[in-house]
């Protein structure tokens, strides 16, 4: 009798082509669980309200680091019921409790990347938009970053705007 | 061509997918768990606002400014106060590894009290008000059965204001027995005391010398103010600078100080008195010494006859006499040639220093050989001039008197019987022991571990078990907490109101202040604050004295008196500086200040305050022997032998001998048969003072010389060795008539043959994980004391060396 | 374009070694156990390495502060499979810690042995992890570094200049070596520049650079100690 060649055999198809399917939807589709923020916050709301991004990350112009807003920042407008939010109630709980709110930070770089916001905003004219996203559509806080981190994408902005590629200018 | 999917077929196919399917997911998922336990643990460095403020050294007491980079509530990096006249933005490594100190793991972390016994004790952390309410009950107890002065208080390394709180404290309460940790530099200040009547503030011009002479002074490591040390010797090496200052050291070993200084000059051990008076052969007679400062200002250089008629040997003629070249040579080892190219250079390069007297820098150096070395400064006229030997106008408000005045009962120590005006705190076993003139109830130490670092600490440590009650103030469990019973846990430099005064051996008035860095790591507390919370508790004349609410107040008190002063300034860049003395010698006071508000916060952003000008040729403060001249011929010592003739007589010296109160060279010790080396204990830059074995960053440059790190080391000649039978790297006993112990051998060729060396700092038995290693060898020293000063002398053990 | 270099005045180094600890506290730089540092796995970008000569009592050493000598020509970089290492245009060879496979071809190669290799995961013990300094990376195990001539502070100190709108000055941009030596014997800044200190001091007749004739080209460049010159009445 004829031997079929393995790569003929149903086993095998079948094998590859769920294999196929599952690198896809476990690779991309669901991506790593991402962390939960520990009040609904909304962008759209406040920024449709007239305030800036670094009304409340301070720094994220020109510091290196943008921050997250510490419960002194949220308490300078909600110190009093603002709306009638559940949500916003839970800024006065942690006051109450005299901790600070742990929000997750959605968006970093590794370890090993020096990234300045001042060197990027201040300095180079982006704006926020441009890495995190369209922030003023959003009404749910963001569980996992907006724009690509990756390296990739740092290289094609940095040979779009002419700026160079040196390693040593990001690695650290 | 047809497909047909038999039943057969299509369960293969779906269990070949099904599998499939579990291996992507397993793959990707499996992968990145697998990746993630395989790397490494990427370590979380929080990021924050970064702030920059400054502080004060107190590593070493050599008080340099520091400035600390703070992210967000973290101390990430110290670096010098660019603007501290003292370090002017150097450091040295242990003022880099203040950041180890403040997050050791192994730090004293809350109040304790021994709940076992001082042999076994068992800690049990207890809380603040139970600790000061423990000290606060014992030394009311003992005040009022009468035994306060029994309390004794050994300050150590701190600031000059805590040293004044802490005085003020014990003399108000009724004790007058506040210790201080010995100094290397004592040996000069004994020199400076009896030749010159100087009791403190010995100091030197280091940047204006043309030539430095050290007779055994380790000045780069750790000697004086170890940084200011460095920044003059590249100051005089300064490709700008033009002219380049000679810097000859005099040592048996070949440290690093001997390897970068212009001319080493390996002498026989414990000859270096000959050698200096070798030198002032060479000056005397070839006429290269000062004639008209040696004529107008001291006394004893010629033979003279006193009131009685009787004629006393003079400087000039003992020199002449008995440091003939080629005794001395044959003496010191050192060539005939050598000594007087040596001696030619220094007399003609104006002006010039000599130091001597040191050996490390808790450990003073014998003070007859500081004498002989001082005399060179004194032949050459360096007193009181730029580029020589200066003493310190101390910038010191009275003393509040408690009121009403007290009278204490005389010290402890009775320093007024010895012949050195200060009390010896390596007589404190001795007294313990005794019980005489009175019993010792208690015994307070801050920033000193004495049972570690003084040369008869083992005997401390037995008398500290006779002393009922005993308070470390320590931030670690060093040998001295040990044995305690109750642990009050100082802050560490960066956690509290930092000060310091002017370190030892600079020339001028100076406050460093600043106010603390970090909040606190653990429940510990500022000794200084626990003081005045005690002062407190204790009420009446205590609290009277001590009314300040913290230490913080304590020292606003002290900016104050700076005001009222009417002089100085605050810490300035260099070029204000040459700018305000260009103003003052025109008569021109310009503060940068005009309240104390505006001085407070001026001294908080700069780091301090000072005088920058020293006034030459006041020679009433500097010159305040019988005489009123420098003493070539010592009249304290004179005064001395006929308060203690049998004294006198033990030491070798018949009433009427001149040599007693005459820099001369000392009586070498003869080498025992069974122990034919002899052990010299040398100091490191990381470990000066005894301390720093408990920092890994310091640990690690401990001996580069030798390629060790983290271990003890025993230095041999190679040729020595090779006589032994040992070769490098050997684990070997080290025996002395008092005991034994394990090292490792390193090779080393700047070792005299006769001798060996170990460094000090190692052999701690208690305390932080990294600090219990090698060999302390204070440990096998025998020490004996010099018959006329008192003095503790450790350069006098013979050992042998074998493997083990 | 700035070319980084370093004059190291042997004459006036004290050889107290504050400069390795500033390096190590300003990098990150672990402590290796002591067991682990007997065998030689201690990190040390900086060291200073004594050169003993001769017996008792003629015996002489020159201790030399050694950090990366960033060569024009470096060895190091030659070998890297992975381009994980290479000379930015400014002159520093870099190093992309992230990038190194470990593989330590260039710690081989490198004649001043200033390339060391990660043997252990890097342990900051207790408190010790508080004092880590949030510009540059903790480096993992398996990985080699080196020294970066503080190139945080650089971009730092660009960044400072640029905001302030002036051009980098002299000083402004010091590796934690140079700004801390307590006798001032590191200086630093651009060699290109021939008006700044480095230039100055690079064309001294007592400049030296280490084991030159290996062609590595290297940007420290060393003073020899030079001697005291007699005293002024002498030389008169």
């Amino acid at each position: 009798m004829e031997l079929a060649p393995p790569w003929k055999a149903p086993w095998f198809l079948g094998f590859g082509f769920f294999f196929a399917v599952g690198w896809f939807l476990f690779g991309w589709v669901w991506p790593a669980p991402s962390p939960r923020q520990p009040l609904r916050y909304n962008h759209a709301v406040h920024i449709a309200n007239g305030m800036g991004c670094v009304d409340c990350h301070a720094g994220g112009r020109d510091q290196e680091r943008a921050t997250l807003p510490g419960l002194d920042t949220c308490l300078m407008c909600h110190q009093e019921a603002v709306t009638e939010s559940s949500e916003e109630e839970k800024i006065r709980a942690f006051a109450a409790a005299g901790r600070e709110i742990p929000w997750a930070q959605a968006t970093r770089v590794p370890r090993h990347v020096y990234f300045s916001h001042r060197r990027h905003v201040a300095l180079g004219g982006l704006e926020c938009v441009d890495c995190h996203g369209a922030m003023e559509t959003r009404t749910e806080p963001p569980r996992y970053p907006v724009g690509p981190t990756t390296m990739d994408a740092c290289l094609d902005c940095h040979e779009q705007r002419k700026v160079d590629n040196d390693c040593n200018r990001c690695h650290r | 061509m047809s497909f047909r999917v038999n039943r057969r077929d299509f369960l293969r196919f779906a269990g070949g997918g099904a599998a499939g399917l579990a291996a992507s997911g397993v793959t990707l998922r499996g992968l990145s768990t697998l990746n993630a336990a395989l790397a490494a643990e990427e370590v979380e460095v929080p990021g924050g606002p970064e702030a920059w403020r400054l502080s004060v050294c107190s590593l070493c007491p050599g008080g340099c400014g520091l400035r600390v980079r703070t992210i967000g509530k973290r101390a990430v990096k110290i670096q010098g106060n660019p603007l501290h006249p003292v370090n002017r933005g150097g450091l040295c490594p242990r003022g880099l590894a203040g950041l180890q100190v403040l997050y050791h793991p192994d730090r004293l972390r809350a109040p304790q009290k021994n709940v076992g016994s001082r042999e076994a004790p068992q800690w049990q952390e207890i809380s603040w008000d139970e600790a000061i309410g423990t000290l606060a009950d014992r030394l009311a107890e003992l005040n009022r059965r009468g035994q306060a002065h029994g309390v004794v208080f050994v300050g150590g390394r701190c600031g000059h204001q805590r040293h004044r709180l802490f005085q003020r404290f014990l003399r108000a309460y009724g004790s007058p027995n506040y210790l201080r940790t010995p100094s290397g530099l004592d040996g000069a200040q004994a020199a400076a005391y009896l030749q010159q009547g100087a009791r403190e503030g010995l100091a030197y011009d280091l940047e204006g010398t043309r030539y430095l002479l050290s007779f055994g002074a380790n000045f780069l490591e750790g000697w004086g103010s170890p940084v200011g040390a460095m920044r003059a010797f590249g100051q005089w090496r300064d490709s700008a600078a033009g002219r380049r200052t000679k810097f000859v050291q005099v040592e048996p070993r070949f440290s690093l100080t001997a390897a970068r200084a212009d001319e080493w000059v390996a002498v026989r051990p414990g000859t270096e008195a000959a050698l200096a008076l070798g030198l002032a052969y060479v000056l005397i007679t070839e006429g290269l010494y000062d004639a008209r400062f040696v004529s107008e200002r001291t006394f004893g250089f010629e033979d003279w006859r006193d009131a009685a008629g009787r004629t006393h040997l003079g400087f000039r003629s003992l020199v002449l006499t008995e440091y003939r070249l080629n005794l001395v040579a044959a003496l010191t080892q050192v060539p005939v040639e050598t000594i007087l190219r040596l001696a030619r250079e220094f007399g003609r390069s104006r002006p010039g220093l000599a130091l001597g007297g040191h050996h490390a820098s808790t450990l003073p150096g014998d003070p007859y050989t500081a004498m002989a070395v001082h005399s060179l400064n004194a032949l050459m006229g360096s007193l009181e001039t730029p580029g020589g030997v200066l003493v310190r106008a101390e910038f010191e408000a009275e003393e509040p008197r408690p009121s009403p005045v007290r009278r204490l009962p005389p010290h402890l120590l009775d320093p007024d019987d010895t012949l050195l005006p200060w009390a010896d705190l390596t007589r404190l076993p001795e007294a313990i022991l005794a019980g005489k003139p009175y019993a010792v109830e208690a015994v307070l130490v801050h920033g000193a571990d004495p049972v570690f670092s003084l040369p008869n600490g083992e005997q401390l440590a037995l008398a500290l078990q006779r002393v009922p009650f005993v308070v470390s103030f320590a931030s670690f469990l060093d040998e001295t907490t040990a044995q305690a019973d109750l642990i009050l846990p100082d802050h560490t430099d960066l956690e509290k109101w930092q000060e310091a005064g002017s370190p030892p051996t600079f020339p001028v008035p100076l406050q460093s202040l600043s106010p603390p860095v970090v909040e606190p790591v653990h429940q510990t507390r500022d000794a200084a604050d626990v003081v005045l919370a005690l002062a407190h508790t204790l009420g009446g004349e205590v609290a009277a004295a001590l009314p300040q609410g913290s230490f913080q107040e304590f020292v606003r008190r002290q900016v104050e008196e700076i005001f009222a002063a009417q002089t100085g300034y605050t810490f300035t860049t260099s070029l204000e500086e040459t700018w305000n003395r260009l103003l003052e010698r025109s008569g021109w006071w310009a503060p940068t200040y005009s309240t104390v508000e505006q001085l407070w916060e001026q001294i908080q952003e700069r780091g301090g305050w000072w005088e920058p000008n020293y006034y030459y040729g006041e020679w009433k403060r500097v010159l305040r022997t019988p005489s009123r001249r420098f003493e070539f011929y010592s009249q304290a010592l004179a005064r001395w032998a006929a308060q203690h003739v049998d004294q006198a007589r033990a030491a070798g010296f018949e009433p009427g001998d001149d040599h007693l109160c005459l820099p001369h060279q000392p009586p070498l010790p003869e080498s025992p048969a069974e122990f034919p080396l002899l052990l010299l204990p040398v100091e490191v830059l990381p470990l000066a003072g005894g301390d720093g074995a408990h920092l890994p960053y310091l640990e690690q440059i401990a001996g580069p010389h030798v390629f060790e790190q983290w271990e003890s080391w025993l230095e041999i000649n190679p040729r020595t060795a090779g006589e032994l039978g040992l070769v490098e790297g050997d684990r070997v006993w080290v025996e002395s008539p008092r005991g034994r112990a394990q090292v490792r051998l390193r090779l080393y060729p700047g070792v005299h043959p006769a001798v060996v060396h170990l460094p000090l700092g190692y052999g701690r038995t208690q305390g932080s994980r990294w600090g219990r290693r090698g060999v302390n060898p204070l440990g096998l020293l025998e020490s004996q004391r010099e018959p006329v000063s008192g003095h503790l002398q450790i350069t006098r053990t013979y050992v042998r060396v074998y493997r083990s | 374009m700035p070319r980084w270099g370093m004059v190291i005045d042997l004459a006036k180094c004290t050889a107290c070694q504050a400069c390795v600890v500033a390096c190590q506290t300003e990098n990150n730089v672990p402590c290796v156990e002591p067991e682990q540092a007997a065998r030689g796995r201690r990190i040390s970008w900086l060291t200073v390495l004594p050169e003993l000569h001769g017996d008792y009592p003629r015996v002489s050493m020159r201790l030399l502060p050694l950090p990366c000598l960033h060569c024009d020509s470096p060895p190091c970089i030659r070998v890297c499979p992975v381009g994980a290492t290479g000379i930015t245009p400014e002159g520093v060879v870099r190093q992309t810690f992230a990038r190194c496979i470990g593989c330590r071809y260039c710690t081989n190669a490198c004649p001043y042995t200033r390339r060391m290799f990660n043997w252990y995961r890097p342990e900051f013990p207790g408190g010790l992890s508080l004092a880590l300094n949030p510009d540059v990376s903790v480096r993992p195990k398996g990985v080699v570094e080196k020294c970066t001539l503080c190139h945080h502070r650089l971009m730092q100190a660009r960044e400072r200049a640029q905001a302030e709108e002036r051009p980098l000055a002299e000083g402004d941009y010091l590796p934690a070596c140079v700004e801390i030596c307590p006798a001032t014997a590191m200086y630093f800044g651009d060699l290109e520049d021939p008006d700044s200190k480095v230039a100055e001091l690079a064309r001294s007749p007592r400049a030296f650079r280490y084991l030159e004739e290996l062609g590595t080209e290297p940007k420290v460049i060393y003073l020899s100690e030079g001697e005291w010159t007699g005293s002024e009445e002498e030389r008169r």
